[in-house]
């Protein structure tokens, strides 16, 4: 026992000897040793060679008071030849520092320009690059994030990918969604306003380039960025810190108490010429211009600019109407439920303008073969297999219909099929293309879609399935009740307690659920069809027939649909009260 | 000493005499000076003056109790240097934890062997728990310091999780989201209970305090006098358990190491002694109050007891030391409300109950941890047989033994399913099949 005792007192002796050693014979006192020596050998003074050789490493730090809170840079305790001018040629630590006119050591330090923890005495501790440090040292090309932190007047020539990246900002509408505070005042994604303050510059270039590596929820559309484009994306937000260190209090408080900025000035988004030039312009000329500089194209397509998470935007003057096309430039949501488009924090003539172009923008002719039209117009979407996961699919809510699944397809009439690809699927990303490929176009589409992608699946159809035209029960307060009673007893684990879709189960469902606060697409139903696909259930998907599972009478199908209504009540027409009690009809498929 | 008169005998004696006035025994060499040594000192009174060698048997004891005092230390001491540097503000603490990094001398390492103090004390005092039951060491009349063991073990973990928040990263808020979630199923008062805990609704500032004052002030606090009574009980209670044969001379000796004379003190023999006269602070129940023949299977505890508790102690430090220079403790991004990790993961010695709350919210977050408490406190009560004590999984506890041995497992697959088999959405993973993990969040467990 004595021997084991001496001899773990001895190892635990030796571990703190290790321990002590590390910490009081740092790297920094051999750097300074170092460079006295060699600056000894560089003098010829025989006084100051003396005074150089019995010299003593120490601490070197500098404080810096005057901008924002205190800091004190150690630095120099191992780039302790920043200022010696003899050191040009040698190796870091000990490399002398480029000249920097009226930036003197003594007042600005060194973390002031370069980042990093200037308290820290050991390299990974100093330059920041353990994990979670935020602001870790700046690499050459990104020191301008923390020239404009006092050079802070718009523009400044001493920051070119700052200022380029400011541009990028806009011309690819990143405005629209975050906010800057005084650039912009999106709501929709993270406030970007110190950015830079909590965040290295490797995050927020991984967050651009992916942003689902971080986060795999994000809606945020990946951008079609070229590495440099990104650079500069970066450094400009790099230089978001929240408060500019120059500023005065006054000045923050009166920055804080303006208004945000619904719309910057023209000169920042679009190139100075233009600017000048726009006014002259008529206002679909204006449309066009304006459509590529304030990041439409960051998502949409337009010939050959894809920004791979949006509609083609080729075929618009022949979908949409300046109605449709100005309300949902001023709300997309309340066109289409599940768009991640954001609302353009835009003056309304510019919306105008954009409608003005996309209506009177010619539509390209399409090839006549139902294949070469699936490719170009539908595969986008819906997948060349079919499969309802084309380049966009994950942005669209709800997800492209897979047409591959025959049950689904199989259960619906022909009609409806030609139907939905001629006047589109209101409330969702689905457009209408009747003006575009003709009845008999879509007919033989919609055949060829089930000749290629179905083939071979024999379905039964459906067949005598009683649905009442109308509801039979009159909608009123205590139907609506019942109906919501029901949907809290049967509906709401895949449809969602609100009803939109999200339940538990929804994540584990394809086609998910429908969101049913989707307004444009309730609407756009026939009571027969919401009460048919209620009672029948929906065959491909996980709909059940409730009418049988459930045992739920006709009644309260239309005790549901009341409820349902009255979930999309808002901006719409009153519902229809009128009872029709003996109105069911024997409907043959 | 010859010359402790006058001037110069003052001068020449001046050390000698503040050592004497400090330490009132020499280093013992006899029988009576052992004896005066450990009753005469503070430090070492709380021990016995002899000891039974059963109790210093290794492969008994395992040294789990003193190791897990030991480790209490080593937190008391990090723990101190830690509070100079750390500031209980969620605008300031992670901060504080990235400054440790690198900027504060021994920074580094005193957090870590912090934290590796820390998880290796739950485990310890777990083990322990295990020792004292295997050996059925809870019977009586050492129902009490069971139960005590019990309250000890549930500040331990309390002390542990309360900890866990003060980085204030990723891990800390989201762990303890979760741990304060599971308190919120409590019946009838869980809300009530969280919002105690919380002061707020959520995990923030409030609740940073809260955790800050409990884990620095009132749980080592606590545990501090449950150890003092713990200890206390252990000697009023007749010394650790030993077996009912102990202490019957037998023609074979039961203890090599004291018949070689390994153990200083006790005759090579195991013999029978005349009885002693004691004072007042002799009158002890149990076996050591000695009337008539009794066998005496005692040593001294100075040396035999200190140098073994002195053993643990060190290698105790020693591992710690190895393991905090090797692994850094681990710290993720700073505490992000609005982005939970998925999953996201109680401390590891709860991950079997976030396992259970993954199948029944109440049961596995309260009904089942309040059962297995219950259960423990009331065990000596109910479990009073005196067979098998002082023996390690003894044949006449085998009932007992196979209970015990089933749940601890359960528990313990509990815990690996949590830590090791669940992924995002708390689904059945596998980890070897597992890609590698993405960005930082989940780095660093």
């Amino acid at each position: 026992m004595r021997y084991a005792l001496a001899t773990i007192s001895v190892l635990v002796l030796a571990l703190h000897g290790i321990v002590f050693y590390d910490q009081f014979f740092a790297k920094w006192q051999d750097y300074q040793e170092e460079y006295y020596q060699k600056a000894a050998e560089l003098t010829d003074n025989a006084d100051l060679k003396k005074d150089l050789q019995t010299r003593k490493p120490q601490i070197e730090q500098t404080i810096v008071r005057g901008f924002g809170e205190e800091r004190v840079d150690r630095c120099m305790s191992c780039h302790i030849a920043v200022d010696d001018p003899r050191f040009v040629k040698v190796d870091q630590p000990l490399r002398t520092h480029p000249p920097v006119s009226g930036h003197g050591f003594a007042t600005f330090g060194c973390t002031m320009c370069h980042d990093g923890n200037g308290r820290a005495l050991d390299q990974v501790g100093a330059h920041g690059t353990h994990p979670h440090w935020p602001q870790p040292l700046l690499p050459a090309y990104a020191i301008e994030a923390n020239c404009v932190q006092c050079h802070n007047e718009p523009g400044w020539e001493g920051a070119p990918a700052v200022n380029r990246g400011r541009r990028l900002f806009f011309e690819r509408a990143c405005f629209t969604c975050h906010t800057i505070a005084g650039l912009s005042a999106g709501s929709i994604g993270p406030d970007l306003s110190d950015e830079g303050h909590k965040r290295t510059i490797a995050f927020t270039d991984q967050k651009i380039e992916n942003p689902r590596v971080q986060n795999p929820t994000s809606t945020m559309p990946r951008q079609n960025l070229t590495k440099e484009q990104r650079t500069d994306l970066v450094v400009f937000l790099k230089a978001q810190q929240g408060q500019q260190i120059s500023r005065a209090p006054l000045q923050k408080f009166r920055a804080s108490q303006a208004e945000r900025p619904k719309w910057l000035p023209l000169e920042h988004v679009v190139s100075a010429e233009t600017a000048t030039a726009l006014p002259t312009m008529t206002s679909a000329d204006q449309g066009a211009v304006m459509l590529r500089s304030v990041g439409c194209l960051a998502c949409h397509k337009l010939e050959d600019v894809d920004g791979k998470v949006g509609p083609d935007l080729a075929y618009s003057a022949a979908q949409r109407d300046a109605t449709w096309l100005m309300t949902h430039f001023k709300d997309p949501k309340s066109v289409v439920a599940g768009s991640i488009m954001p609302p353009y924090p835009l003056p309304e003539e510019i919306f105008q303008s954009l409608t003005d172009y996309l209506l009177v923008k010619p539509v390209p002719a399409i090839p006549a073969d139902p294949k070469e039209q699936y490719a170009l117009l539908c595969a986008r979407c819906h997948g060349e297999e079919g499969n309802g996961q084309g380049i966009i699919y994950t942005y669209l809510d709800p997800r492209p219909r897979d047409l591959t699944k025959a049950a689904f397809m199989k259960s619906k009439t022909h009609e409806r099929l030609v139907g939905s690809v001629m006047n589109g699927v209101p409330g969702t990303s689905m457009a209408p293309w009747g003006r575009v490929l003709g009845e008999q176009g879509s007919a033989a589409l919609v055949d060829w879609v089930l000749a290629t992608y179905d083939k071979g699946s024999a379905v039964k159809p459906p067949a005598n399935r009683q649905v009442p035209q109308v509801n039979l029960v009159a909608y009123a307060p205590d139907s609506v009740k019942r109906g919501e009673e029901i949907f809290l007893n049967r509906c709401w684990g895949c449809h969602g307690k609100k009803a939109d879709g999200h339940g538990p189960n929804a994540a584990d469902i394809h086609p998910r659920p429908r969101n049913l606060r989707n307004t444009p697409f309730v609407k756009s139903l026939t009571y027969a069809r919401l009460h048919e696909s209620i009672k029948y259930g929906i065959q491909g998907t996980a709909m059940p027939a409730a009418g049988y599972d459930f045992s739920l009478s006709d009644n309260s199908i239309g005790d549901l649909i009341n409820y349902i209504e009255s979930l999309n009540t808002k901006g719409a027409a009153t519902p229809a009260t009128t009872p029709a009690p003996t109105a069911t009809t024997e409907v043959t498929k | 000493m010859k010359n402790d008169t006058g001037f110069f005998g003052t001068i020449l004696s001046f050390p000698a005499n503040i050592w004497k006035s400090i330490f009132r025994n020499p280093i013992p060499s006899s029988d009576l000076g052992r004896s005066q040594t450990t009753f005469s000192n503070l430090f070492l009174h709380i021990h016995p003056v002899k000891t039974h060698s059963n109790s210093l048997r290794p492969a008994y004891t395992l040294g789990l109790g003193v190791m897990a005092f030991s480790l209490f230390l080593i937190l008391s001491v990090s723990g101190i240097l830690l509070m100079f540097y750390y500031v209980p503000a969620t605008t300031q603490a992670y901060n504080r934890m990235l400054d440790l990094n690198g900027t504060v001398a021994f920074g580094t390492l005193i957090r870590n062997m912090h934290r590796w103090a820390a998880h290796g004390m739950v485990a310890v005092v777990i083990l322990h728990l295990c020792r004292v039951f295997y050996t059925g060491s809870y019977k009586p009349p050492r129902e009490f310091n069971w139960v005590v063991g019990v309250i000890l073990m549930l500040l331990t973990l309390g002390a542990s999780f309360t900890g866990y928040l003060l980085p204030w990263d990723q891990l800390a808020f989201w762990a303890v989201t979760v741990g304060t979630a599971i308190a919120g199923y409590a019946p009838v008062f869980g809300e009530q209970i969280r919002f105690l805990l919380l002061g707020d609704r959520i995990v923030g500032q409030e609740a940073l305090i809260r955790f800050y004052v409990l884990h620095v002030a009132v749980i080592p606090t606590l545990i501090l006098i449950f150890v003092a009574v713990h200890f206390w009980r252990i000697r009023k209670d007749g010394g650790l358990s030993r077996p009912a044969d102990a202490d019957i001379p037998e023609s074979q000796p039961r203890y090599p190491d004291a018949i070689a004379g390994k153990l200083e003190g006790l005759a090579p023999r195991v013999k029978t002694e005349k009885a002693k006269t004691f004072g007042v602070m002799g009158v002890v129940k149990g076996p050591f109050n000695k009337v008539g023949q009794t066998p005496d299977n005692t040593v001294y505890s100075w040396p035999n007891l200190f140098i073994a508790e002195l053993f643990v102690f060190a290698l105790t430090l020693l591992v710690i030391l190895v393991i905090s220079m090797v692994w850094a403790a681990p710290l993720e991004a700073p505490a992000n409300p609005l982005s939970p990790p998925n999953p996201s993961k109680a401390p590891w010695y709860f991950l079997g109950l976030q396992e259970m709350v993954s199948y029944s919210a109440f049961w596995g977050g309260v009904g089942v941890p309040t059962i297995m408490v219950v259960a423990l406190i009331l065990l000596p009560y109910f479990d009073r047989g005196q067979h098998g004590v002082g023996v390690w999984f003894s044949r006449h506890r085998l009932l007992a033994v196979i209970v015990f041995t089933t749940l601890l497992l359960v528990n313990l697959i509990f815990v690996i399913i949590g830590t090791f088999f669940r992924g995002a959405n708390w689904d059945f993973v596998i980890p070897w099949e597992q890609p590698a993990a993405h960005g930082s969040a989940t780095a660093g467990h």
